[in-house]
């Protein structure tokens, strides 16, 4: 073998080594293992899906999504009904009194899915929140201290898993949903999924699936 | 019939022992501590005035973690070292209805916050309150507050600033002298 052969067969192998480090090392085992957790991608990735999953998963800096939220969620009608509000404006207030640009207000897609893109507004924690549709507005009494999902901490799960350490869905209207009656119809497939398993779709039907609240989890 | 016991009666009787100490050893092992109350207080030495006393924390200052630092996305979290249970955030598994944003905190969750505060750097802790006098100074050196005020790495960011009311109520705490109430209930407040 001649010497030439040698060090670019060494070299080879060396940047193969190299590309296995690198792979290795960027992946972050506990933010993979809670993508895998949420299921397949069934359709495209848009703006209409995965309502109600944790947006900030994928869309962040280095994430595996092409663009960076620095708030994203999805606004649902009722705490019993994942039907999702369309048209809700959302607004944020961060630390420093800033809020996102009004050239481009937050207002939810017909899944009930908002996001702010982190070019447009990057925020210093922490930030207050209110969501509005028609007359009704709901503040979030505390704060949002971190996180970019609201699904972090609003789970859409009917009933709670853990409704000691969790909220339920974000909701604009009370228990029975849109006071109009029915949620605009929207021809997206929200494809709420929980940790993989499709939650029951009747959840989904505007008016129907309003499902006793009733928390599963107890002290072991 | 033979006196003499066979291998396989023999095995059978080792393993006839071997299990009843094994039932005899789950049986005697104690129950697990499941109180509440961690029925922990701080004391200093004798002569040596109180600091981070658990009756002013349960009365004044509790409210300011909450505030402060108890949401669901940060010290709210079960995953925290440093947990905080709140009547907005995480709430101690009961049967009383207490959920996030349901019913006040309970006195079982204050004194889970104060071990938790007090428990973050025990060694540290026990440090700071045999000093005599101790100064602003030393409680920056404790994390509780060397983080909040970006003094250590914090991944919340900065979460008080040196002399807003929540930060001047936390550190009168800690070092005894006489606290003022109306600082801490201005910290407790959003901000």
């Amino acid at each position: 073998m001649s010497s030439r052969r040698l060090v670019s067969g060494a070299a080879l192998v060396l940047a193969a080594a190299a590309l296995v480090a690198v792979q290795g090392c960027s992946a972050d085992p506990v933010q993979s293992d809670a993508i895998s957790a949420l299921g397949k991608e069934k359709g495209s990735a848009n703006e209409f899906h995965r309502a109600g999953q944790p947006c900030g998963l994928c869309h962040q800096k280095g994430g595996s999504a092409p663009s960076d939220f620095s708030v994203a969620g999805t606004i649902f009608a009722g705490p019993n009904s994942l039907v999702g509000v369309d048209g809700a404006r959302i607004d944020l207030v961060d630390a420093n009194k800033t809020s996102p640009p009004l050239a481009t207000p937050i207002i939810t897609n017909c899944v009930g899915n908002f996001f702010v893109r982190r070019s447009d507004w990057d925020p210093a924690f922490p930030l207050s929140v209110r969501v509005t549709k028609g007359g009704t507005s709901r503040t979030m009494s505390s704060q949002i201290s971190r996180t970019s999902s609201c699904a972090d901490c609003h789970k859409a799960q009917v009933p709670l898993v853990d409704p000691f350490s969790s909220l339920g869905p974000i909701y604009l209207f009370g228990p029975d949903g849109d006071p109009a009656g029915k949620a605009k119809e929207c021809d997206r497939d929200p494809d709420v999924t929980l940790d993989g398993t499709p939650l029951d779709r009747s959840l989904f039907v505007p008016g129907g699936g309003a499902k006793p609240w009733s928390p599963t989890w107890r002290k072991p | 019939m033979s006196g003499a016991m066979t291998r396989s009666e023999r095995w059978r009787i080792g393993a006839l022992i071997l299990g009843a100490w094994a039932a005899a050893a789950i049986a005697c092992a104690s129950t697990p501590d499941d109180s509440k109350d961690p029925n922990l207080t701080v004391s200093p030495p004798a002569g040596v005035p109180a600091g981070a006393d658990p009756t002013t924390f349960r009365t004044n200052v509790n409210a300011v973690f909450e505030r402060r630092c108890a949401s669901l996305d940060c010290h709210g979290a079960l995953g925290r070292g440093l947990r905080i249970y709140s009547e907005n955030g995480l709430r101690l598994p009961n049967d009383s209805g207490l959920l996030p944003g349901a019913g006040s905190t309970s006195s079982d969750e204050i004194n889970s916050n104060y071990a938790s505060v007090v428990g973050l750097q025990p060694e540290k802790m026990n440090d700071f309150l045999a000093k005599s006098p101790r100064t602003p100074d030393d409680a920056y050196q404790l994390d509780i507050l060397a983080k909040p005020l970006g003094l250590e790495k914090h991944k919340g960011g900065p979460a008080l600033s040196k002399g807003e009311p929540a930060e001047q109520c936390i550190v009168t705490w800690l070092i005894g002298t006489p606290l003022d109430a109306t600082l801490c209930d201005q910290g407790a407040k959003p901000p």
